[in-house]
């Protein structure tokens, strides 16, 4: 960071020697950056509850189709608006796992006060994705690439790529199989069994359903190879959205 | 001023102690909202009856088992979708029990399941203790597009500490498991690692000036400036580091779980009662409702065609038993909030003998029209009453069950205008 003119610039206002300017500037870092993250925390978590939702509640939801798919898809779009705003304005390359970390740590505040806490849930049976692998990614190719396209095409393939190989081991710890009274079930059925939903009657869950099959008995790979691509697409959709956004904001930061 | 700001300082500490004053006097919960369906839905849809729970009072980790059968109506209003896909469910706040094993009509109901219209089914629900509480239990339909149809609910206290719950299950592998704690460690362990990962890359780039000092050098052009070719092997690192660890972990997980199934979806198809069909044929002739005395009066043409005499011991809707006891006593332990305390009134109380048609009157009279909301009816789009009427053989006592839905009219005035049996 030694090519950065600020200490030297302008004194202005209250401060006049450079280290008061940069000891100023650092306690507003900080004091902005903890704003931003309850901030994401709570956008981001909020988001994430009405879009991904049951997919990432239930591990009786966690399917090969649907939470392989749907999760990275829908989850790309508020990193990838982020992402503009924070390189585009300060050139820091770290919103996808900023934002990976903000939800990773709302979910899990919200699995174990409310979902376990006040009602009851097993940890192990509500337990959260993480995205962290994802957002690294989309963060690296940024920085690899400068470039918001190809960030878009890599990073999201990324993003969709590594969260299925971050996740599904997570996953395959409740996959393995059980006789239930004469019925095959995985561990993860069994717990949506036992513990019960009074709100979420089994036909309820939308798992494995739809047409991404038929390839080699593994819908998974499909799931994956659909969500890359899409994954690259909401991507850049969102880019230019935060690009959007950066259009009206801001003029406060000039201001300062 | 100061007086102004004094009387809003006040309003807001008598606002602050009204409002603690409420959560002091609120009481228990004593129900989770059965009676605040419709009143059509509850009447003309799922009726319940021979619901027996094994006990009253478990310590944690022991079982209940709730027994019992349901009719599916077959006059289904035409407004409700019909139960094409349904699934056996338990009414209690949350999973205070593990349901261990649940049957219709002796098919595992772990699945979900069509239900034909007109049938009667038998039902099992073995339930395990988890978590120390009161609580009212009762057996539950889901109906797909439709909604939960609530069955009638029995309070059962469970004593013991919540700590000392297990649920243990035994994969195929032969491996046995306590469900409650399965896999936690697994989890956890994998969420720290990331999150190691991604709190080096974060405080990489948050131990630099952040927010002004970089937007500065934006806008002055010089942005490019801002990333060296450290922060690019930095960001190749990282991406190298986190496909690898994924990589890893992808591996570990197919060595320490080898054998993996997709999750099930079953559809399963339970059998219904096979009795043979009812000898006894009901027309209801008119039904009303008389709003002032809180009673439903049904005027009936029963027709007998079995071999021997019959009479009318019950009726029941919407989980309400009417009983007439001349005929038929409730079982020991019962729930009394679902008896309705001044029975059926039938006129006249005779038998119907074998090939005779007669005309019967009935008369259910009970608070529980107001209290379960029942009498709501009038507020429904569909003003039709639904029940089952139960007929006992005078010599064998076998019992009869019939289905009977009727147009229902409010009546406002204390005496009645109906047609004379």
């Amino acid at each position: 960071m030694a090519a950065l003119p600020v200490p030297e610039a302008r004194p202005r206002g209250a401060f006049t020697r450079p280290e008061d300017i940069r000891q100023a500037y650092r306690q507003f870092d900080i004091v902005i950056a903890a704003l931003l993250f309850f901030l994401f925390m709570a956008l981001y978590h909020v988001f994430w509850m009405l879009s991904v939702g049951d997919w990432d509640f239930w591990t009786d939801w966690k399917d090969r189709q649907w939470w392989v798919f749907l999760t990275p898809v829908v989850s790309i779009a508020m990193p990838a608006a982020a992402q503009y705003i924070f390189w585009e304005k300060f050139r820091l390359p770290f919103a996808g796992t900023l934002l990976a970390v903000c939800l990773v740590v709302a979910t899990w505040i919200n699995r174990v006060m409310n979902m376990s806490g006040w009602a009851y849930f097993p940890l192990n049976f509500v337990w959260p994705v993480s995205m962290i692998a994802s957002g690294i990614a989309l963060d690296a190719t940024l920085v690899l690439t400068r470039s918001y396209l190809l960030m878009s095409i890599f990073g999201g393939f990324f993003w969709a790529l590594l969260f299925y190989l971050a996740n599904w081991p997570l996953m395959a710890a409740f996959s393995l199989p059980v006789d239930v009274n004469g019925v095959l079930m995985s561990i993860a059925d069994v717990q949506g069994y036992h513990y019960i939903r009074t709100g979420t009657p089994e036909y309820l869950r939308l798992i494995d359903r739809g047409t991404l099959r038929s390839f080699g008995q593994e819908p998974a790979y499909v799931s994956v190879a659909v969500a890359m691509f899409l994954s690259a697409v909401v991507c850049f959709v969102f880019v230019m959205i935060g690009r959007a956004f950066t259009k009206t904001q801001f003029s406060w930061l000039k201001r300062i | 001023m100061r007086s102004r700001l004094r009387c809003r300082t006040l309003a807001v500490y008598l606002l602050a102690a009204a409002l603690a004053a409420c959560a002091g006097l609120a009481g228990d919960v004593h129900a989770h909202g059965e009676a605040a369906q419709e009143a059509f839905l509850r009447m003309s849809t799922i009726q319940w009856y021979d619901t027996r729970w094994s006990a009253s009072e478990v310590n944690v980790n022991d079982e209940i088992v709730v027994t019992g059968r349901f009719h599916v109506a077959r006059y289904w209003p035409f407004n409700v979708p019909k139960p094409e896909m349904t699934f056996l469910n338990v009414g209690v706040p949350g999973p205070v029990f593990v349901r261990v094993a649940s049957d219709i009509g002796g098919v595992n109901a772990a699945a979900s399941m069509p239900l034909e219209l007109g049938h009667d089914y038998e039902y099992r629900l073995v339930l395990r203790a988890r978590k120390p509480g009161r609580y009212h239990v009762h057996p539950m339909l889901d109906i797909r597009d439709a909604g939960p149809i609530v069955g009638p609910g029995s309070w059962v206290t469970v004593n013991g500490s919540f700590a000392t719950f297990t649920d243990p299950i035994t994969t195929s592998g032969g491996v046995t498991v306590d469900l409650e704690r399965y896999g936690l460690g697994w989890v956890v362990g994998w969420h720290v690692v990331w999150l190691v990962l991604a709190l080096l890359w974060l405080v990489y780039w948050l131990r630099k000036p952040l927010l002004i000092p970089r937007y500065e050098a934006v806008v002055q052009g010089e942005g490019e400036a801002l990333i060296t070719p450290t922060d690019r092997v930095m960001g190749g690192v990282m991406l190298a580091a986190a496909s690898v660890i994924a990589l890893v972990a992808t591996g570990m997980a197919s060595v320490r779980y080898p054998v993996t199934i997709p999750l099930q979806s079953n559809q399963a198809y339970p059998r219904s009662l096979r009795d043979t069909l009812p000898t006894v044929n009901v027309a209801v002739t008119r039904a009303e409702y008389q709003i002032p005395g809180r009673t439903v009066r049904m005027w009936l043409t029963v027709t007998n065609s079995g071999a021997e005499p019959v009479r009318l011991g019950e009726f029941t809707t919407a989980n309400i038993r009417f009983l007439n006891r001349q005929v038929v006593q409730p079982e020991s332990g019962y729930p009394d909030d679902l008896l309705a305390p001044a029975g059926l009134e039938v006129i006249p109380d005779v038998a119907v003998e074998p090939g005779q048609t007669r005309d019967l009157e009935v008369v259910a009279t009970s608070v529980a029209w107001e209290t379960e909301r029942l009498a709501l009816l009038i507020k429904d789009p569909t003003s039709r009453i639904g029940g089952l009427l139960m007929f006992f053989g005078s010599q064998s006592n076998r019992r009869q069950v019939v289905e009977v839905s009727s147009p229902v009219i409010p009546t406002f005035r204390g005496e009645l205008t109906g047609v004379e049996s």
